[in-house]
């Protein structure tokens, strides 16, 4: 009991703030197919996609997980993301990498001869979002994650910066496992400049989000009701998964949820989707119409790899060669 | 001799007379020339030109230069071509509206791209092959999740084969624009018919 009204008292000095323009994170679409099939609840992952959703849920991770994760929205948009996870002694360390990347944006100029609008050149968009997860356990049911999120914007002369910092907390009860996922903490900022313009800067404010799930298994079936709370909005979301037992390697599910635009504006999404595990090999699949006429149908597909090196039973963060397979991407993230 | 000059004068002045007069009328009845009687005001040559008419927009550019064109005079004081005359459409000088399909001529572009809300005033260009009506025209925005952010009627005529440029305002579109986050953002034209008809599509990036 104790935990909930921490929880609630964490939500209650959080929210009083109220930004007029915030920014609005790319990795709102979803940490995989799974998680987008689902309705988007952000505490189901139990693998190294779980470093967007809750880092909390990477302690199942018992020596490697790799997550990748690739959408192409609209046909112009394409996403990815790229997370790694590995257990050490001294907890779970995990990078994860997501991009939004839009090419051909016309850079627009006024002819001098017919005023009209010409494309005078041609850009492109980067949008990235990088963090570094630790897990660890407070106890045998009771799990704490932190990230440390590194966000990068590129277009045409803008670049703009910024970081937060998120929080996730597991908790396993006897009949349900509550997942609470405080993203943004800090309420940082995006810094944009100009290269071309010197005078230009701009701010963007990075939303506190809190969502709180519950993970409830019931016979074959488990249910994962959430209600989100983004800028003041409260965003409820479902997913239900159903593993039958005469096919066990595979899952069907299935998602609502509401979520809010680049307008801050709340839509309805329904969703469903489908895992197939072979052997230590899970893939993804999530359907998901979309508004835009000319590609209403989007797929995503993602899949996670749980594995483990010849090597890895050295659980030291440095030391052994299959290290570097964390390290490098570590490094990147800071350099970000 | 003077008195019989004058008779004669007189009488070859009312043959010349009547003779002009007979030419005159049968050439205008051959070629089925009407006289309208002198506006009373301007306003009435007017009613004559269609304001709602951009003619320009349909004017065939195939045709060939050697060819003859007609003029039809229209009004008094006031010689003009109508392009939907019978004659104009043997001479294929100008396009029926109906006969012309609505389409972009033009890509839509926005201007600059790209742009803030805050400090820039930005505008989208294109376009059409013919005239549309106000309120024919949408426009849909969408952002990188591919969820509809805004949509719209443009609210003023747009007049064919003229680049029109309108303010990505409210007063373009009758409704505000909504806050929107940094981004790229998709967008569609579309004509407002019995079937909706995509005309055009295009990206910009918004800075806050």
């Amino acid at each position: 009991m104790s935990l909930i009204n921490t929880i609630v008292v964490m939500i209650l000095i959080l929210t009083h703030v109220i930004y007029a323009n915030n920014f609005s994170s790319i990795s709102d679409l979803g940490a995989s197919a799974q998680a987008i099939s689902l309705g988007n609840i952000q505490g189901a992952s139990r693998s190294a996609d779980a470093i967007f959703s809750n880092p909390a849920g990477l302690y199942k991770v018992r020596n490697y997980s790799v997550s990748l994760f690739q959408a192409t929205v609209m046909n112009e948009i394409n996403y990815l993301n790229m997370s790694l996870c590995k257990r050490t002694k001294y907890g779970n360390i995990g990078v994860g990498y997501y991009s939004a990347s839009v090419g051909d944006i016309p850079f627009t100029a006024i002819d001098p001869d017919t005023a009209e609008f010409i494309v005078q050149d041609m850009y492109s968009y980067k949008n990235q979002v990088a963090k570094i997860a630790y897990q660890t356990k407070i106890s045998r049911r009771f799990h704490l994650g932190i990230n440390y999120t590194k966000y990068k914007i590129s277009f045409h002369d803008i670049t703009a910066s910024g970081y937060g910092f998120d929080i996730g907390i597991l908790k396993i009860f006897r009949y349900f496992t509550l997942s609470t996922f405080l993203q943004n903490v800090n309420q940082g900022s995006i810094n944009y400049q100009s290269s071309s313009d010197s005078d230009y800067t701009a701010t963007e404010k990075i939303p506190l989000s809190i969502s709180s799930s519950l993970r409830i298994s019931i016979a074959d079936f488990i249910l994962y009701p959430q209600i989100k709370l983004y800028d003041n909005n409260f965003l409820p979301s479902f997913g239900i998964n159903y593993n039958p037992r005469f096919i066990p390697f595979l899952k069907f599910n299935a998602g609502y949820r509401q979520l809010l635009d680049y307008a801050y504006q709340k839509h309805d999404k329904a969703s469903f989707g489908l895992d197939l595990k072979l052997s230590s090999i899970v893939f993804h699949y999530a359907y998901e119409r979309s508004d835009y006429t000319l590609a209403d149908h989007t797929s995503y597909f993602s899949f996670t790899y749980n594995f483990k090196l010849n090597n890895s039973k050295s659980t030291s963060l440095i030391g052994s060669s299959s290290s570097a397979l964390l390290l490098l991407p570590f490094l990147y993230v800071l350099t970000l | 001799m003077i008195k019989f000059l004058n008779h004669n004068f007189i009488y070859l002045s009312c043959i010349c007379f009547i003779g002009i007069f007979f030419i005159t009328y049968t050439y205008a009845d051959i070629n089925k020339l009407t006289i309208d009687p002198p506006p009373a005001s301007a306003t009435d040559t007017d009613s004559i030109i269609d304001p709602t008419i951009n003619y320009h927009s349909y004017f065939n550019t195939n045709i060939k230069l050697s060819d003859p064109i007609s003029i039809m005079y229209l009004s008094w004081g006031n010689p003009q071509l109508d392009p939907f005359s019978p004659l104009s459409q043997i001479n294929n000088l100008y396009e029926q509206p109906s006969n012309v399909a609505l389409a972009l001529s033009s890509d839509a572009l926005f201007y600059p791209n790209p742009f803030s809300l805050k400090t820039d005033t930005p505008q989208i260009g294109f376009k059409t092959t013919k005239d549309v009506d106000s309120q024919s025209i949408e426009i849909q925005i969408f952002d990188m999740r591919g969820l509809q952010v805004f949509q719209a009627y443009f609210q003023d005529n747009i007049i064919g084969n003229t680049y029109n440029k309108f303010d990505f305002s409210e007063s373009t579109f009758g409704k505000s624009i909504p806050n929107l986050s940094s981004g790229v953002y998709l967008f569609l034209i579309l004509s407002d018919g019995i079937e909706e008809k995509i005309l055009g599509k295009g990206k910009f990036s918004i800075k806050p």
